[in-house]
């Protein structure tokens, strides 16, 4: 009941940060000099073509009718045409989008097992946690690209493991329901898609994810470290608990909320690392679509894709934040309104520890 | 001689310790190092410790004696950060924890051993319920909701289905308890278990330990700082210092007649409801560094006022002193001439007790409320409820409660950290009070010197910087730190020095008003002496009016004039100190004084612990209180008057004037 609240709330906040976003979309537009009607009719079009036209798309009327128009057409679907297409940004967008969410759902997956790993690796008092230590130091450091391009110098130049462009390799790939190749091959009966998808899915999912996951690694390890020397800890090893039971069952779920924040954080900033990772592996994904689209000045095509973008970060972030407030069950407490005294204030460990 | 702690003498523990002479944990000549920071330390030197079943063995020592390693090493849980290195044989039920594999240590702990720690809200993991917590523990001899009925957890079913933080105090040390206690191990390893507790519920869980080691084959090992705890509860007491085993044997042997100078120091120190008031605390000053000591020396004869060359060079053999008392001292023939007597040291000066009838702090009906969230959007909560205070020059005021009575929020009101609702404060000069806190090493920045800190509180009056170091020299002087430590930075100094500092600070411009939130409360018992000595002369030389928070009586009576004791947010009982403990009037002042440790009278406390219905129209004690009738549900009392100032709410008090 009361988590339910609190999630309504969440959902509520959402919508009010994506309200704003497509006010500052619209201003950037209105701002910018490029006007709309130029670009669709081209360079020769006679002045009452012109005036026309703007008629037509309202574009005569004053900014804030202007403002809920915009408002109306993205609720209705409605993102405007693409100059450089000549279709409507909608229509590109659900073609190309899928393609990258798969890559994004797939990157994020493993940037959190990574990370998990990394931490709880790191933190425990394994042989080589060390090397491990190194890793989260050294990932941290390398560019996406350079991994990228590392890859696939190695792995597909040098050995012909893994292909390295495109996004399958099977002809007459299945186009639906969900648009993710990995699942629709499934569904349709069909395990070489599936397998195939994957296979093209590896590289440039490792090179989304390996910084994400060092970052989370690192904020885990931090937390865990905290964790593990508090005295709830001690009381689990007086009961003669196995180590691994000590840390997962009673140290990660105490460590959990940190990462998960880095976790939402890391997803936002996925989003940018995907242009340029589509880039590098032809990915047909809006990655690849923006980067298309931006010299070209297609205005509606670029604000359509930060939309996007925008309302993906804000869902990730209002999961996260969900997400916490399961793991700790004070912070549901805290939200119901209950108030914690200073000694039960939940410590949330800023500092990353190496 | 003086008797300083009055013991119950309770037939049935006696009897274990000669029922039962097998012995569960032997450890001989226990050696244990560890490195703090770059340092190592030699926490643990030469014990010889023998725990025979189902005894009670209290291990008491300051803080940095090693006592919570010597439990640590027992569980075999001495943190790995620290790179322990242990030599000697430490067996346990046979097994040899310094020769044993990881695996099968484990399993010693799962079938043999407990613990309870200090905190327990911090030793329960937050955020898994008490069943999941409870189930965790291997072959339990009962069942959970039976465990829990046994450590007095009224609603045992529900309880299982909350999580920590949803708990009291006192229920969360009961689930502990029956944490350790649910496989019936061998021997449990108690280590501070009540001091993060209030007096009334440290109590409660003393009392519950002593009737469930009845029923149970277990041993424990209970580490205390506090002599009166331990006299509480032990059967046989071990005195370590440094590292070191000073003394130990039979409890009430030792409490009552101490053979070892530290253990005789530990006892003078401690402060009981018969203390004389007029009489310093602390005996002498501490003889420093008189004998270069060496390793192999006795450690406490840095301190030790009987002190000759030979301690510092060799510790001494093993003294029986009576059947199965063992005391380590070169000089028991000679302590034995000495009267052991409190030769309390007179004050210098008399205090003008309440000659002055100057007021310098006079408070009427303030009220805070503070608003909450709840369940259903916000609700008030009353944090105090009509509280008068009327403080004369050079008087002493000691707010006594429990956590949750309201009396630190009634000292930030005072310090003017917060406004009250409503409600009026006179102070006589304008300028505020200045306040001492209860940790007073975190309460100065660690990287400012000393007279820094104190040249700080001088800054807005503009005195010129020579003055300035005149006053910061003098007021060093006042408190008893000599003028070496100006340049220190305060992460440097002993928690002791760090105390001065914090008291110099509030003195160095000396306010009218001194306010004390629980000063002593963190300090070793040597410590706390100290410091009340301190706070008193400072008082009497500088006139100032003070208010002392504190949840422990026998503090109060010692420093103050005057007693308020306070229970969520009223004054219940109010009046002069000697008359309110030795003639209690309010139910919760009684039960108060029967909470204390090491007067002999705990039984009488309060056993099971009642839950608390909130915003009640009546006496908010009411559901606690063993002599409530439907009227104190119903109102809340008016408050009768006495002479001296005397007052007390309750309906079963009658003679007074409304």
């Amino acid at each position: 009941m009361y988590v339910s609240m609190f999630i309504l709330k969440r959902i509520m906040a959402a919508i009010a940060i994506i309200a704003g976003l497509t006010l500052v979309l619209f201003i950037l537009q209105a701002v910018s000099k490029t006007n709309p009607v130029h670009a669709m009719l081209g360079a020769g079009a006679t002045q009452s073509a012109i005036h026309a036209e703007e008629v037509k798309l309202g574009l005569n009327k004053p900014l804030i009718i202007q403002y809920f128009r915009y408002l109306h057409g993205i609720i209705t679907g409605n993102l405007g045409i693409s100059y450089r297409t000549r279709r409507p940004v909608a229509s590109d967008l659900a073609t190309y989008l899928p393609a990258t969410l798969e890559l994004a759902f797939y990157s994020l997956i493993l940037a959190i097992a990574i990370g998990t790993m990394l931490g709880v690796l790191s933190a425990g008092r394994f042989r080589g946690a060390g090397i491990i230590k190194g890793v989260l130091v050294g990932g941290a450091s390398v560019p996406q690209f350079l991994l990228a391009i590392a890859g696939l110098l190695f792995l597909y130049g040098r050995f012909h493991l893994l292909p390295a462009t495109g996004r399958i390799g099977v002809p007459n790939p299945p186009t639906g329901p969900t648009g993710f190749y990995t699942i629709d091959g499934i569904l349709n009966g069909r395990l070489g898609v599936t397998l195939d998808a994957f296979k093209y899915l590896a590289l440039p999912c490792l090179s989304v994810a390996i910084g994400p996951a060092v970052s989370i690694g690192r904020v885990l390890r931090g937390s865990l470290l905290e964790t593990m020397n508090s005295d709830f800890i001690k009381t689990a090893n007086s009961k003669g608990l196995s180590r691994s039971k000590v840390i997962l069952l009673h140290g990660l779920r105490n460590s959990i909320g940190p990462a998960l924040s880095m976790t939402g954080l890391q997803a936002g900033l996925m989003f940018a690392g995907v242009v340029v990772i589509e880039d590098v592996f032809a990915w047909p994904g809006i990655g690849y679509y923006t980067a298309q689209s931006i010299p070209s000045g297609d205005f509606p095509a670029i604000a359509g894709v930060t939309l996007i973008l925008g309302v993906g970060y804000v869902l990730i972030n209002t999961i996260v934040d969900i997400a916490q407030l399961i793991a700790d069950p004070r912070l549901r407490r805290m939200e119901m309104g209950g108030r914690l005294k200073a000694n039960s204030r939940i410590k949330t460990p800023t500092a990353v520890r190496l | 001689m003086a008797l300083t702690f009055r013991i119950k003498k309770d037939p049935g523990a006696m009897n274990n310790i000669v029922d039962d002479p097998s012995p569960v944990v032997e450890i001989r000549d226990l050696s244990v190092s560890l490195s703090r920071g770059q340092q190592r330390v030699q926490a643990l030197k030469g014990i010889n410790l023998t725990i025979n079943q189902g005894e009670i063995i209290a291990l008491v020592g300051e803080s940095g004696s090693g006592k919570s390693v010597l439990g640590m090493t027992i569980l075999g849980l001495l943190p790995p950060t620290a790179d322990p290195a242990v030599d000697g044989i430490v067996s346990v039920l046979g097994s040899d924890l310094t020769n044993i594999s990881d695996r099968k240590l484990r399993e010693l702990r799962r079938y043999q051993l407990g613990a309870v720690f200090q905190d327990p809200m911090s030793s329960l993991n937050p955020s898994m319920k008490v069943k999941g917590q409870l189930r965790e523990v291997f072959e339990p001899v009962r069942s959970l909701v039976d465990a829990l009925t046994e450590v007095g957890i009224t609603d045992p079913e529900s309880a299982l289905e909350r999580f920590p933080f949803e708990l009291s105090g006192g229920q969360r040390q009961r689930v502990m308890t029956a944490m350790a206690l649910l496989k019936e191990p061998s021997v449990v390893v108690a280590d501070e278990p009540t001091t993060a507790l209030d007096v009334t519920i440290q109590a409660q869980i003393l009392n519950l330990i002593k009737e469930l080691r009845t029923n149970s084959k277990s041993a424990f090992l209970f580490i205390t700082h506090d002599l009166g705890v331990a006299a509480e509860i032990a059967d046989r007491i071990v005195v370590l210092y440094n590292g070191k085993v000073l003394e130990q044997g039979i409890a009430s042997d030792i409490l009552t007649n101490p053979s070892h100078p530290y253990t005789r120091h530990l006892t003078n120190s401690r402060i009981t409801m018969t203390q004389d008031k007029e009489g310093m605390l602390s005996r002498r000053e501490m003889r420093v560094n008189q004998f270069a000591l060496k390793p192999e020396g006795c450690p406490y004869s840095n301190g030790c006022e009987f002190a000759s060359e030979n301690c510092a060079n060799q510790f001494p053999a093993a003294t029986e002193v009576g059947p199965g008392w063992l005391s380590y001292c070169h000089h028991l023939e000679e302590l034995k001439l000495v009267n052991f007597e409190l030769s309390n040291r007179k004050r210098a000066k008399t205090p003008p007790s309440r000659s002055s009838s100057e007021v310098v702090l006079d408070v009427a009906g303030v009220e805070k409320r503070f608003r909450i969230r709840s369940s259903d959007g916000y609700r008030e909560l009353q944090a105090l409820d009509n509280v008068d205070l009327k403080l004369s020059k050079g008087e002493v005021i000691a707010v006594v409660g429990e956590s949750g009575s309201g009396k630190s929020t009634l000292l930030r009101i005072l310090a003017g950290l917060e406004t009250a609702s409503s409600g009026s404060i006179i102070r006589r000069s304008g300028s505020l009070p200045k306040m001492v806190f209860q940790d007073a090493g975190s309460s100065l920045t660690p990287w400012m010197k000393v007279s820094e800190i104190l040249a700080e509180s001088l800054l807005q009056k503009r005195i010129p910087k020579v003055e300035r170091e005149l006053l910061v020299s003098q007021v060093l002087g006042k408190v008893g730190l000599s003028d070496g430590v100006r340049d220190s930075k305060s992460s440097s100094l002993s928690g002791g020095q760090r105390q001065r500092v914090a008291i110099a600070r509030c003195v160095i411009d000396p306010p009218d008003v001194l306010l004390c939130d629980e000063p002593t409360s963190a300090l070793d018992a040597s410590l706390v002496a100290n410091t009340l000595d301190l706070l008193v002369s400072l008082k009497d030389e500088l006139q100032m009016g003070m208010v002392f928070v504190t949840h422990d009586l026998a503090v109060a009576r010692y420093i103050s004039d005057r007693i308020m004791v306070m229970y969520k947010g009223r004054v219940v009982e109010s009046g002069p100190s000697e008359l309110i403990c030795t003639h209690p009037l309010h139910p919760y002042t009684k039960m108060l004084l029967a909470s204390l440790p090491g007067e002999g009278n705990l039984v009488d406390a309060p056993k099971s612990e009642v839950s608390q219905a909130e915003n009640m129209t009546g006496c908010p004690f009411a559901p606690r209180c063993s002599s409530a009738m439907d009227r104190c549900i119903e109102a809340y009392p008016t408050s009768m008057r006495f002479e001296d100032r005397r007052q007390v709410d309750c309906f079963l008090v009658k003679g007074g004037m409304r």
